[in-house]
């Protein structure tokens, strides 16, 4: 019973009901040379919960190393953005560098408007956009992170893989790569935001979006289609949690050990923008939990707050693992893995039963028993 | 009843002299879960269950034994974790009781063998294999009962003790052989 109920909750994890993220709209620069800023017009909707993410790649051939953004405006308001990724990478020998790079603003004020990107310096090549995003937890929006490069060979794919947490991010790369630019492509499941073909067409900056409905690992790509050469590429990626995020729980030390059950102890710290709707632990032998799980689950309306369930029907000396789980609206949050080993009592002596409220006596060599007074 | 001795008997004598058969160990190893030789195991059978037998199984301590339908059964809870399953028949002065309690270490230490044999007495023990487990059957002495005949033996989280009056070693040994963990 215990596995059926399990395999059921399983199912009904497998297809959460989460807060979903969209898209608001999406802009670019085009191909960049030689400048200190790239400015360009976008639009942000009425949409609720909203977050403009900018990205810009770029290389600077000189020893300024001037790639990095500096500062980012939206409609001539700078307050409220920050960094969320950058990569730099030195080629051709630290002569040159390229760098990837996201910065975000939560709440940007609906309207058109000029995103203005400030360089550290001057950049020979770049390219920019964003894409403004609704639905995104306004508290903690960023989610997962990865940045990665290739210095040496350059001309490969160009991927970053991260693992989110949470159902229903939303992710945001950018890359420059001095691969031979026209044959790059975005991965089927990525919407391109931008894609420039600079430095005349000999490297590429490109950005994309992707939904990724179910936490876990999670990749982005560019195909570089076996084109080969250049000397590199930098890549970042930044994944949104949505605005009604799973909850956020912890597991606590299991108390009241015994011999045959014990109390298991969770704590829901953030409902993720939506009460929890059930709660529990799964507990088992496997200290992954990935098989032979049993599960408890309550049901309600739960905020934040410290929950505990008993279990019983323990083994004596056996280690168990359990971890705690809330799911609400926007998905099931997950504490860590912890374990206790299920206690004996040594209290507990033998009584001879046999033929208990008898008298034995011994005739011949058999036993002869009389109820006793 | 002696039809059912000499049926019973018939099935699992060949087993009944290998559990009890000397072995060349020159140590004793008290209730250990070290293997026994490859040769001194004892074969596994399909589950038969003979003429004039029964088979008690209990899924919570994961095993099940035959034995004579004369005796009644009744299992009753010690209390964490621990059981008492006795089968008697008081009119034939016949039984044997099943003592289970979660036990966590691998060898039966002193400590748990004088809680539950005060006597002491543990007279020519021998080590044998239980469907794979290995036990230890010793004679003893029990204040009520007078001497008797054990068995004992660990396998999972639990230890066993198997107890009846030594007058009835060779049906004794006869139920032991028929036990099988789940």
């Amino acid at each position: 019973m215990k596995k059926i109920i399990f395999l059921l909750l399983i199912s009904f994890m497998g297809t959460p009901v989460f807060a979903t993220i969209t898209v608001d709209s999406t802009s670019s620069t085009g191909a960049l040379a030689t400048v200190s800023s790239a400015e360009w017009s976008h639009t942000v909707g009425n949409g609720s919960d909203t977050i403009l993410v900018v990205t810009c790649a770029a290389r600077d051939i000189s020893t300024g190393d001037d790639t990095p953004l500096t500062t980012v405006t939206y409609g001539d308001v700078g307050t409220g953005w920050s960094q969320a990724q950058l990569f730099t990478q030195d080629i051709s020998g630290g002569s040159d560098e390229i760098t990837a790079q996201v910065w975000d603003k939560v709440a940007p004020t609906a309207g058109t408007a000029n995103i203005l990107a400030t360089f550290l310096g001057t950049v020979f090549y770049a390219a920019c956009g964003a894409v403004s995003l609704n639905g995104v937890h306004q508290t903690t929006p960023r989610n997962a992170a990865d940045t990665n490069n290739d210095p040496s060979t350059g001309g490969l794919d160009v991927t970053t893989t991260t693992i989110t947490t949470t159902d229903g991010t939303y992710g945001v790369d950018n890359f420059y790569t001095t691969a031979t630019a026209a044959s790059i492509t975005v991965d089927s499941g990525q919407t391109q935001i931008y894609e420039s073909g600079v430095n005349g067409g000999g490297d590429s900056a490109g950005s994309s979006y992707k939904s990724i409905p179910t936490a876990g690992s999670t990749t982005f790509t560019w195909d570089d289609n076996g084109t080969g050469g250049g000397n590199g590429w930098v890549a970042v990626l930044q994944t949104y949690a949505p605005s009604g995020a799973a909850p956020t729980v912890t597991t606590a030390a299991a108390t009241g050990v015994g011999v045959l059950a014990a109390t298991l102890n969770g704590e829901i710290t953030a409902t993720g923008g939506a009460n929890a709707t059930a709660r529990g632990f799964a507990w088992g032998t496997s200290s992954t939990l990935s098989s032979g799980t049993a599960t408890t689950t309550t049901s309600g309306d739960f905020g934040t707050g410290t929950f505990s369930q008993g279990v019983s029907g323990l083994l004596a000396g056996i280690t168990y693992y359990f971890r705690a789980y809330a799911t609400n609206t926007g998905g099931t949050g997950y504490g860590t893995i912890l374990n206790f080993t299920a206690g004996t009592d040594t209290s507990i002596k033998r009584v001879m039963r046999l033929f208990e409220g008898f008298t034995i006596k011994f005739i011949s060599g058999r036993i002869i028993l009389h109820q006793s007074q | 009843m002696k039809s059912f001795l000499i049926i019973f008997a018939a099935i699992l004598a060949g087993l009944g002299a290998l559990l009890y058969a000397p072995d060349d160990k020159s140590v004793e190893n008290f209730i250990g879960e070290a293997a026994l030789p490859a040769g001194s195991l004892v074969e596994r059978k399909s589950r038969e269950i003979p003429l004039g037998a029964r088979e008690y199984k209990n899924e919570h301590y994961g095993f099940s034994v035959l034995y004579p339908d004369i005796l009644s059964m009744k299992e009753i809870d010690e209390g964490g974790g621990a059981a008492t399953i006795i089968f008697q028949n008081v009119e034939k002065g016949l039984g044997f009781q099943i003592f289970i309690v979660p036990y966590v270490e691998k060898q039966v230490s002193e400590e748990r063998f004088l809680k539950d044999v005060p006597s002491g007495v543990r007279k020519e023990s021998k080590d044998f294999q239980i469907d794979g487990a290995l036990a230890t059957g010793f004679y003893s002495n029990n204040a009520f009962l007078g001497e008797t005949r054990e068995v004992w033996f660990i396998h999972g989280s639990f230890l066993y003790e198997v107890t009846a009056h030594r007058s009835m070693e060779t049906l004794f040994a006869e139920i032991i052989a028929t036990w099988k963990f789940l």
